[in-house]
Order: C-alpha cells, then structure tokens, then sequence
C-alpha cells in the first residue's frame, strides 16, 4: 500500500467529533438569507435611482427604425423551450412533444420522434432539509448518472405506450408517454416548478 | 427518533433500529458513497452494507456520534469498494484526493507497523490544532470526498480560497507527521 493510500485510509479513522463537526459547520463567511436580501434591495434601490437619474438628464430619443421587434410571449414565455399547461407543443427539429393532460403528479404526452435521437430522460429537481436541518438538494431522473451536487432519490415513473419503462424511446415513431413525478414529492422534497423532458427541455409542474 | 433511542433499538436487537437508522442517516450515507463511487446502484448497496456492518458492531459498541459512525463505516466500504473497483484504472474524487495526498508526502514511506487507527488518532491531534475553518475544508474534502466546488459552495467562500486551504492544510500535516516520526 502507498503513503497516500495509507493516509487516506488513516483518515477514516479520525475522530467522530471532527467528522461532525465539518458536516454542521456553515462557514464564517456564509452570508444570511437576511442580510443578503438586505443587500439586494439596497442595489435595487439604488440602481433605481441611477436608472432614474439618467432617465431625467439624458432624454434618450426613440428611433423607430432602430428599435427591434419584441418577443414573442406566447410562444415560451420565459422558458427554455417549454410547455405551461396541458394543450401546449413543443416543436423541436427532430420530434414533436404535446402534453395531452395532467391529473396530480401524472402527466400524459404524446412524442413523436422524426429521426432516430440520443438517450432522452425525464429529471425532477426538488430540495429538503436534513436531520439536522441544513438544506440539501435532490435530484429524481431516468439518466444514470445525477447531478454530483443533489441527492440522488427514486427516479419518476415511466410508461410508454401502457409499458413501463426505464427510459424514452429513441427510435422514429409517435408515443404515448406517461410520467409520474411522485417519487420526489412523496419522498417530502420540495420540488421544482418545472421538469425536464429530455431535450425538448422544461415542462412547467 | 432520537439516536440514543435508535442506539437503544440495536442494544435490544430490535430490527426497527436498522428502518429508523435508513430513514434518518439514509440521505446522509448515500452522499457519502456517492461522492466516492459516483455510481448510484452501487453506493445503494454499500449504504445497506452499512446498517448491515452497525447491526453487527452495535452492540457492543456504543457511538457517541451515531451520524459519524455510520458514516465512517459508509466512507471505508466505500473506498474499499472503490479500490476493488478500480484496480487496474483510477479515476475519480478518490484518485484525486491521492494524487493531492501524494503531492504531500512524496515519496516518503509511512512505517508499516503503524496501524489506520493510530496514523487516525495523529491526523486527528494535528487537525485539532488548526482553524476550525481549515479542519473542516480538509475533513469535508478527504473524509466526505467532497468536491472543491461543493465544499466552497457549503462554507460560502470561493473555490481557489478552498484549494489553497487544502495546500497548507496538507503541507502541514506533512511537516507534523514528519516530526512525530511516522516515515522510514
């Protein structure tokens, strides 16, 4: 065995007040929600006043012909891609994805494939609290490998076409998909406001 | 449940201390084998190997930190796992954390009749006699295998603040070790 195997494996045996205490310890320079958002308003105000300022001395002049057009707020309203209630498509070049209905936690689409895509997956974002109260942030998804800084918990559950599945089809065709987010919520997280379906990108909860 | 009520549950072999201990330190166990396997089956199976391994130390051993315990058994299955694992190619926060380790110490060897146990108890004496702040960095990053961006984002200060901790941190230790005579 090497030094820094030694080492390593010496380090497991440490005292367990030491290993404690770095799971509870914040960090002295860890900043509270309070005075964070302290901080933030005192820069909206201030930037408020700025804005004001130059608003009243500089009288920026209009120019139509510069002005660009604005965007569209129907089609993803602040979301990346993006579907906000059952009705709502996703065109995307190689498939199409529309949500059919919701009912709690189960929501129905159906996705048609164009072309043959890469490994798609379903991934709810959600967060909690430990034992001892430190928030932590878990992840529910299809894909092998979760985000490093969430938890990983029990993935959502699939069914395509009225068989359960681990993961999305791939292949060219049009498919019901059904997928139940209650793992997360009835594990007690707090979930995201939206979920990802794959690369046709978020759908809000 | 309180853990003194759960360590009581293992004293009267009641099987619910095995449930209670899952649902409190559950959470907890599977970050720490994750963060070292970074494999989600496998840091399962090492969590249940975990209460299997306090089913059978508990009693007579009596924790007087049962969340340290029990993740000090996840740590060392882990790692143990992973070196079975990964016995012909590293890679990983633990090949990370020996590349760091070894940078340390070079290429001095440590006395092979010094047990895990008492190196543990020397590495504990120096980590006592730093900064709270530097102790935590350094258990975070070596005990936990916590990555450097996570430990940053924890104690809310910035990565290279982080990495230049560690650096000293281990830099140190070397120097301690190496007067308390522990290399050939």
């Amino acid at each position: 065995m090497k030094s820094s195997e030694k080492l390593l494996a010496a380090i497991g045996e440490i005292d367990d007040g030491l290993i404690a205490e770095a799971e509870r310890y914040e960090g002295r320079g860890k900043v509270s929600l309070y005075k964070k958002l302290s901080v933030a308003a005192c820069i909206l105000i201030v930037s408020a006043g700025i804005a004001g300022a130059a608003r009243l001395f500089l009288q920026p002049q209009f120019d139509a012909d510069k002005a660009e057009p604005p965007n569209d707020p129907g089609l993803n309203d602040g979301m990346v891609n993006g579907i906000e209630s059952t009705g709502g498509i996703i065109e995307m070049s190689f498939g199409s994805l529309k949500q059919l209905s919701r009912e709690g936690n189960v929501y129905t689409f159906v996705m048609t494939l164009y072309e043959q895509t890469e490994r798609q997956d379903i991934t709810l974002r959600g967060s909690g609290y430990d034992q001892w109260g430190e928030p932590i942030f878990v992840i529910s998804t299809t894909a092998p490998f979760a985000e490093l800084t969430h938890i990983p918990v029990e993935p959502p559950r699939l069914t395509v076409n009225g068989s359960t599945a681990d993961t999305l089809p791939t292949a060219p065709g049009e498919y019901t998909v059904e997928i139940d987010l209650s793992p997360l919520i009835d594990a007690g997280y707090e979930p995201d406001g939206y979920f990802v379906f794959g690369s046709f990108g978020r759908i809000s909860r | 449940m309180r853990d003194e009520s759960i360590i009581e549950l293992y004293f009267a072999r009641d099987e619910a201390a095995i449930e209670h201990t899952s649902e409190k330190y559950g959470a907890y166990c599977l970050k720490i084998a994750y963060n070292i396997l970074l494999d989600i089956f496998d840091s399962e199976e090492c969590v249940n190997d975990t209460w299997l391994r306090a089913w059978g130390a508990i009693p007579p051993t009596r924790p007087s930190i049962l969340s340290s315990f029990l993740g000090r058994i996840t740590r060392n299955l882990a790692i143990d796992r992973y070196n079975a694992r990964n016995a012909e190619k590293r890679g990983g926060r633990v090949a990370e954390s020996l590349d760091e380790l070894e940078e340390c110490i070079g290429s001095a060897e440590i006395e092979d009749s010094l047990s895990s146990e008492e190196l543990g108890s020397m590495i504990s004496r120096f980590l006592k006699g730093e900064s709270e702040l530097a102790r935590c960095i350094f258990v975070r990053r070596y005990f936990y295998q916590a990555a450097v961006s996570e430990i940053a984002h924890k104690y809310g200060i910035s990565v290279s603040n982080v990495k230049t901790t560690l650096h000293r941190t281990r830099k140190k230790l070397a120097l301690y070790l190496k007067k308390e005579g522990i290399f050939v």
